[in-house]
This record gives C-alpha cells, structure tokens and sequence, in this order.
C-alpha cells in the first residue's frame, strides 16, 4: 500500500508549490488558472483517501463555482496588480 | 507473470510523471493558453487516474465521480476564452 500514499505525498508538495505561486502572482487571471490547479490535486487527494462524497461536492465547487466567481470579480476590477 | 496490480503500479508512476509535466508546462507556458490548455488535460487525465486507482483498491462503488470530472473539465477553458475573448462571460 505505498503507492497511495505517495499519490497523496506528491499531490501535497505540488499543491504546496501551486499555493505560493498563487499567492505571488501579479496577473490574476493566472492566479484563477493556478487555483484551479490546485483544486484538481485536492479532489485526487480526497479520492485517494477514499471520500467519494467529498468529491462528487468538490468537483463542481473548484471547476465552476470558484472561477467563474474570480472572472466575474476579476471583470468589475483590474486584471493586473500593481 | 505479471499480476494486474503491478502492472497497474507501474500505469500510476506513469500518471504520476504525466502530472509532473502539466505542472510543468502550468509554470512554463509561454501563452495564458497553454496554462489553461494544461489544467483541462490534467482533467482529463484525472479521469483515467480515478479509473486506475479504482482496479487497484478494488472498490467499485467510488467510480462514479469520474462521470463527473469527464462532464465538467471543460468549464475552466470557456470561462478564460470568454473572458479573454469579450473582457465578460455573460452572467
């Protein structure tokens, strides 16, 4: 039962790395792109752990519900951070 | 001879290199495009992940949300094009 466990080790480091470039990001719709991202290895990590019903709730909320939330804010605003 | 779930083992270190390089081309992509481009085939990869990781554990009722991410991996590439396309994605 290792390779699980490694599933779930490597989505976390990636997820760690996507997290920071999010944060540093100036363009904001890359920033959208990275949390997407980061909602893909999130629902990986709660299949691995065996939480179906998580991700049948996830998927739609990290797919469709965040970005286009994000889009629709990020539409009234500025693309690009100073 | 092989048994199916060292074959399978070898598939998911496989997948898992494939999730490496969208990462990859994520941080890489010369346009918004790629990057986008990028995410919608580690979707669509995921899918296969969750078909693979299902033969391996054996159990068969937590297959369903694959239907799921096959029916919406799509969304994130017409809310970018939309937006990229008319600065506004019609709500």
């Amino acid at each position: 039962m290792l390779i699980p466990i490694l599933i779930v080790l490597i989505a976390s480091m990636l997820s760690v790395i996507m997290a920071y470039l999010t944060v540093i990001e100036k363009d904001l719709l890359l920033a959208t792109i990275y949390i997407a991202f980061i909602g893909i290895l999130y629902t990986l990590i709660y299949y691995i752990l065996l939480a179906a019903d998580v991700v049948l709730a996830y998927i739609p909320v990290s797919s469709i519900l965040l970005p286009i939330i994000v889009i629709i804010v990020l539409k009234k605003s500025k693309r690009l951070e100073e | 001879m092989l048994s199916i779930h060292q074959i399978l083992e070898v598939t998911i270190v496989i997948y898992m290199t494939s999730m490496v390089l969208f990462l990859l081309r994520v941080l890489k992509g010369p346009t918004i495009f790629d990057r986008v481009i990028a995410v919608d085939a580690l979707s669509c990869d995921l899918t296969v992940f969750m078909a693979l990781i299902v033969l391996y554990t054996g159990r068969y009722l937590i297959a369903f949300p694959m239907a799921l991410i096959a029916l919406w991996a799509y969304a994130l590439d017409l809310y970018v094009s939309k937006y990229v396309e008319f600065e506004d994605i019609g709500e």
